[in-house]
């Protein structure tokens, strides 16, 4: 029995003396870089939600603007399906991994405080993307989706005359973004008091969920138009089921969608696309290398305004935008201007830095 | 017929083999372990006190999780609401804590855990009585308590004081370089628990029920005492771990994902850590080294640019490999002997 | 017999499993300072009167009193502190703990554990060792080292001996004959008629769940234990339908030379020839269980040859041996059937590992079932599952799986063993035919007065080995026990 302690306490003794070890070996390393250097630069991407088509987007503008930037040597993924707890653990092992700048696509708008704070401290350039974060310290770079529920929303009340029954498709019940953009809606609808919501349903932005409540929206009740948070071609696919006329739609930026705005324009479809672009990604990208390199200071928080494009004027730029060859899940936006300098042909490659 | 008895007499190199052959499995997931950390030194460049602080500090919740199943294991059964309870107890303790003292978070941290243990024990009596497999009865609390924690904290929220987040963390806002504190409340639990897992009559119990329950009831143990104390034993840790997320992010999380995905973490480094899902065999210095290697694997992959994808690939293979490594050792060792 | 309170006086002790009465009504008394021996035959009710003793099952009906006062264990731990300590036939030792940790569990010290095995001769032994790696003898040995640490008033020994070598059973007797000498006493059960009349001072002798008689072991000696155990001589239809003696084919089958299995199997030779069917006698423990396994293809054999049809054979599961013709009927019937299928499907299930049968049953082999079933004449329809037939059909059944699937040799293991006298000769009938078509049959039974009804020749296995060898036509059943107790100057 005394032999297994003293083992035990001789095995505790062995894993000390390799932590000592690999402690003192990598002690020599560099730390972050603050502004003002050349670089080269390695960039970490911090994401907590895998097999979504519009992360997968946003990671490879990040990828892409990187690599096109010069300056960047590496673009490290800590890339897995968890929650802040995990969130925290893979930033840690960012630091840990001497990167200079971490783009973070956090879990969570507080919990990241403190890490995004250590980070800070050893001279890393944090930018939050998609949703801002409150740690003082990191740049926020989001689209604003107050802006794009309020202007498909206006789009739309604006084609009804002002008057009207509609259908109200939210997001995820509880996201923030879904919450911004109720914002938003309640913001535009202020203005038009003869607007009816006759149906508000949350689609969890799951396509299927969609279409089901699309076509039990379509078939029992008198709707003149739908708003939805961009799950927007599977209603039109319920109309062209039901057999039943189409009524003025608004989507995001979606391929599938602007292929139907374009196809079915003859048909009798109205409606619009707000954009809301996983290249921020991209934007985020530049705006780090331009603090890492001190070319150019930027506010704290980089706020892009959504576009509305629709059928009836735009169809040129909804031509453009359309991407013959691509899902109909995929976003359409490739580029934001003047930030993003890739091309689309590299977001489509999706590689970093070095990759082949 | 004398050799029989000559052969169970003491001989210091039988005895030798026989302790490598009981401690196999932990020895090897330890040293697995080693070899891990030191890889993952290689491939970052600064392996310092902060790279520490962050393994131990992140490694808690999968810790405390992998003995809270290891001891239910132990006694024969699976706790399927491991999770849910870590969850339960992160969602109470991030509401009641938020704006509170250090004192205060201490009681409510005692009041968290001693409640969970009542709360798993009575699980664990509800199996006893009930003759439900364990199983069912906890694949029905892994859905119970998600809901309760929802019921809770319906949305991420809450808050904790720096002195209670220093006590899992070593800083008052949960990130630094100082790692003792962590260290300490990852051997500490472990410590006491595994030394009344084998030293105790009560914590043998849990053995013997776990290895074969009527020869237990013959020799006048209390299987039912047995596996209702390893219920609760096993609330207070997965609550235990719920604490260290409060500690960690300051927020309850009470999503039932963070449930699901706790409750098969520790069903693995149970497995990993070669506590025998049958019962009765392994230890929880074992499950531990699981919990650790389980979320050292995240880095290392992250700093050899896996892809996420692929990595989920590499965990189920690692786990797979080392039940095959130990199943093909014993079957070599039988056919030897 | 004086005024004094017995020591143990149990009354109307009745327990019954379902529809299975294990105990009828039976009384037991023992006195302070004896060694009180409880005989019977298997299924007797031996056991299950010590497990009610010793608080582990609770009895439907009866009485305990010890010292005059009455007690109800309701677990073990109650027994031990009203002064009941127990050995059981399985060691209550936890397998996957060491020797230490098993002591420790119980509250016992080990010191004091030690001290008592350094009386038996056991001083040296390795407390670190983990208790599944211990021999079966050295772990009862060591049961009763910890039960004695208790000093209990009664000492209750169920089949201690049976697994234990000569040298290791003297010890046992001695720790016996100190305690009787303290006037403490033991409750020692046992098939070893001999060790009865050695140690015991009184025996208690029970016949299906009733005890039967009390007898002093020196009066009489062993014909009167063996008469009382027996009963009178089974009077089934036994003349009426007593095999023919048959000559059997010289066609070997099975060959056993020499097979030994670490304590089990200490050398054993046998030949089943084609066309006949071979009884096997022996008590608990005595290796026949291990043998059925080696033959069986469950276990590999340590030693010796096995050929099945002049070939030596290896076989490295059941499956090697069913492909060679060499098939298992277990006792227990649970074990050979798949109980929620039908009939069809149990009699079907031994084809299914056939090459070339992937994906349904040929027209001829759905042929082969319907003739079986015709001729186990199953009271039942065929769709049923097998559950729910009678214990005595379903081992029709379990026959009836090889009869579809074609062997040649059938190791039958205590067939009849819970079985109605009707459905018996049944089995009887259809193994017998069976053989006069060519099958070879090991058969062995725990139920002496089978052997004359039903096999052709008979051997007696002890301690690992075969003593006894004669024709089963002029076995007698007396002599058989003898022999099956080891007794010398019995054999042919």
């Amino acid at each position: 029995m005394r032999m297994r302690m003293r083992r035990g306490i001789r095995w505790a003794a062995a894993l000390s003396v390799i932590a000592l070890i690999a402690a003192a070996c990598g002690d020599d390393g560099d730390g972050g870089g603050d502004g003002g250097e050349e670089g080269p630069f390695t960039i970490g991407v911090s994401n907590t939600l895998v097999g979504n088509q519009w992360r997968e987007q946003m990671i490879c503008a990040i990828k892409a603007q990187a690599r096109v930037s010069g300056v960047v040597d590496e673009v490290v993924l800590a890339n897995r399906d968890t929650d802040a707890t995990g969130q925290i653990a893979d930033i840690e092992g960012l630091i840990s991994q001497g990167v200079d700048a971490i783009i973070v696509n956090p879990a969570d708008a507080t919990a990241l405080d403190d890490v995004i704070a250590t980070a800070s401290d050893q001279g890393i350039t944090v930018v939050a993307v998609d949703q801002a974060v409150s740690a003082e310290d990191a740049y926020n770079v989001t689209n604003d989706q107050v802006a794009y529920a309020r202007l498909g929303a206006e789009w739309l009340f604006e084609q009804l005359g002002g008057s009207g029954n509609v259908a109200y498709m939210r997001g995820f019940d509880g996201h923030p973004a879904d919450t911004a953009r109720d914002q938003g809606w309640d913001e535009a609808i202020a203005n038009y008091p003869d607007i009816n919501v006759v149906s508000e349903v949350h689609t969890g932005w799951d396509p299927s969920t969609g279409a089901q409540q699309a076509l039990e929206i379509i078939t029992t009740q008198d709707v003149d138009g739908i708003w939805t948070s961009g799950i927007d071609y599977p209603v039109v696919e319920q109309f062209q089921n039901a057999d039943e006329p189409f009524v003025p739609i608004v989507g995001a930026d979606n391929n599938g969608f602007i292929e139907q705005l374009i196809e079915l324009e003859d048909g009798g479809l109205v409606g619009a696309i707000v954009t809301n672009p996983p290249p921020v990604g991209g934007v985020a990208t530049a705006i780090a290398i331009d603090l890492l390199t001190g070319a150019e200071d930027h506010p704290r928080d980089t706020l892009l305004t959504p576009e509305v494009y629709d059928n009836v004027d735009d169809l040129d730029a909804l031509e453009e935008l359309f991407l013959p060859d691509l899902p109909q899940g995929f976003v359409s936006t490739m580029e934001i201007e003047p930030w993003t300098t890739y091309t689309a042909q590299d977001v489509l490659d999706c590689k970093g830095p070095g990759e082949e | 017929m004398s050799a029989t008895t000559g052969d169970m007499t003491r001989s210091v190199a039988e005895a030798r083999r026989r302790w490598l052959r009981m401690h196999g499995w932990t020895i090897g997931v330890w040293v697995l372990l080693a070899v891990l950390l030191a890889w993952y030194a290689t491939l970052i460049p600064a392996f310092g006190s902060f790279t520490i602080a962050s393994i131990a500090k992140n490694s808690l919740q999968t810790v405390y999780l992998a003995i809270s199943q290891g001891v239910v294991v132990i006694v024969g059964g699976i706790d399927l609401g491991a999770g849910a309870m870590m969850v339960l107890a992160n969602s109470i303790s991030a509401r009641l804590m938020d704006g509170q003292g250090f004192g205060m978070s201490m009681v409510i941290s005692a009041a968290v855990l001693a409640g969970a243990a009542l709360l798993n024990g009575f699980v664990g009596w509800i199996i006893v009585r009930s003759r439900v497999p364990d199983i069912i009865v906890t694949l029905a609390t892994l859905f119970v308590f998600s809901g309760v924690a929802l019921m809770i904290l319906p949305s991420p929220g809450g808050g904790a004081s720096g002195g209670f987040r220093a006590m899992f963390t070593g800083s008052a806002g949960g990130v630094g370089t100082n790692y003792w504190p962590s260290l300490a409340a990852l051997v500490i639990p472990l410590a006491a628990v595994s030394v009344w897992l084998r030293r105790s009559p009560r914590g043998l119990a849990l053995y013997a029920v776990g290895s074969d329950v009527n020869a237990a009831y013959l020799s006048g143990v209390n299987t039912a005492r047995a596996r209702i104390t390893a219920y609760a034993i096993g609330g207070a840790f997965a609550a235990l771990a719920g604490l260290a997320i409060t500690a960690i992010t300051a927020n309850g999380d009470p999503r039932f994902t963070n449930a699901a995905n706790g409750t098969l973490n520790s069903v693995a480094a149970v497995v990993l850590g070669g506590i025998a899902l049958t019962g009765g065999v392994g230890s929880v210095i074992g499950a531990v080294a699981a919990g650790v290697i389980l979320f050292i694997l995240n880095p290392i992959l992250t700093a050899m640019s896996i892809d996420p994808n692929t990595a989920q690939v590499i965990r189920g293979v690692l786990i797979v490999a080392v039940m095959m490594t130990a199943g093909l050792l014993e079957v070599r060792r039988r056919r030897t002997e | 017999m004086t005024d004094e309170p017995a020591l143990l006086r149990a009354r109307g002790i009745a327990k019954r499993y379902g529809s299975v009465v294990a105990l009828r009504s039976v009384d037991l008394t023992v006195e302070p300072g004896e060694i009180h021996a409880l005989l019977g035959a298997n299924g007797a009710g031996k056991s299950t009167l010590v497990k009610v003793l010793a608080g582990v099952i609770r009895a439907d009906a009866g009485s305990i009193e010890l010292s005059g006062e009455p007690i109800h264990p309701r677990k073990p731990a109650d027994a031990l502190r009203s002064g009941l300590a127990t050995v059981f036939q399985d060691p209550a030792l936890i397998p996957d703990l060491t020797i230490e940790r098993n002591l420790r569990l119980t509250g016992v010290e080990p010191a004091r554990v030690r001290e008592g095995l350094e009386g038996m001769g056991l001083g040296g032994l390795d407390f670190d060792a983990i208790a599944k790696e211990v021999p079966l003898p050295i772990l009862r040995v060591l049961d009763l080292a910890r039960a004695l640490v208790h000093d209990p008033q009664l000492l209750m020994l169920d089949e201690i001996t049976a697994a234990l070598p000569a040298d290791l059973a003297e010890r046992v007797f001695i720790a016996m004959f100190e305690r009787r000498d303290r006037g403490r006493s033991v409750l020692f059960i046992t098939h070893r008629l001999a060790e009865v009349l050695r140690v015991c001072t009184r025996a208690t002798i029970l016949r299906d769940g009733r005890d039967v008689a009390a007898i002093v072991p020196g009066e009489g000696g062993e014909g009167r234990l063996v008469e009382a155990m027996l009963g009178e001589v089974a009077a089934t239809a036994a003349e009426a339908s007593r095999a023919e003696p048959r000559i059997a084919e010289e066609r070997v089958v099975v060959e056993a030379r020499d097979l030994t299995s670490r304590d089990y199997l200490r050398g054993v030779s046998l030949r089943l020839r084609a066309g006949e069917i071979l009884g096997l006698v022996a008590l608990e423990g005595q290796g026949q269980d291990r043998l059925f396994d080696v033959l069986a293809g469950d276990r590999p054999s340590d030693g010796g040859e096995l050929l099945v049809g002049g070939t030596p054979v290896r076989p490295r599961s059941p499956y090697d041996a069913i492909a060679r013709g060499v098939v298992l009927i277990p006792s227990d019937r649970a074990q050979a059937l798949l109980p929620q299928r039908s009939v069809r499907e149990n009699l079907a299930s031994a084809l299914y590992n056939r090459v070339g049968r992937w994906f349904s049953l040929l027209r001829d082999e759905e042929r082969r079932v319907d003739g079986v079933i015709d001729r186990l004449t199953i009271d039942t329809r065929a769709q049923r599952q097998a559950r729910r037939l009678s214990g005595g059909n379903q081992q029709k059944l379990a026959v009836g799986r090889w009869l579809a699937a074609g062997f040649e040799a059938l190791l039958c293991f205590d067939p009849t063993r819970g079985i109605d006298i009707h459905t018996k000769d049944q089995i009887y009938g259809l193994l017998r035919e069976l053989s006069a078509e060519g099958a070879a049959i090991l058969y062995y039974t725990s139920e002496l007065a089978e052997i004359p009804l039903i096999c052709d020749r008979v051997l007696v296995m002890y301690d690992g080995r075969i003593v006894h060898e004669q024709d089963a036509a002029s076995a007698d059943e007396a002599m058989l026990l003898g022999a099956a107790h080891g007794l010398q100057g019995v054999g042919s």
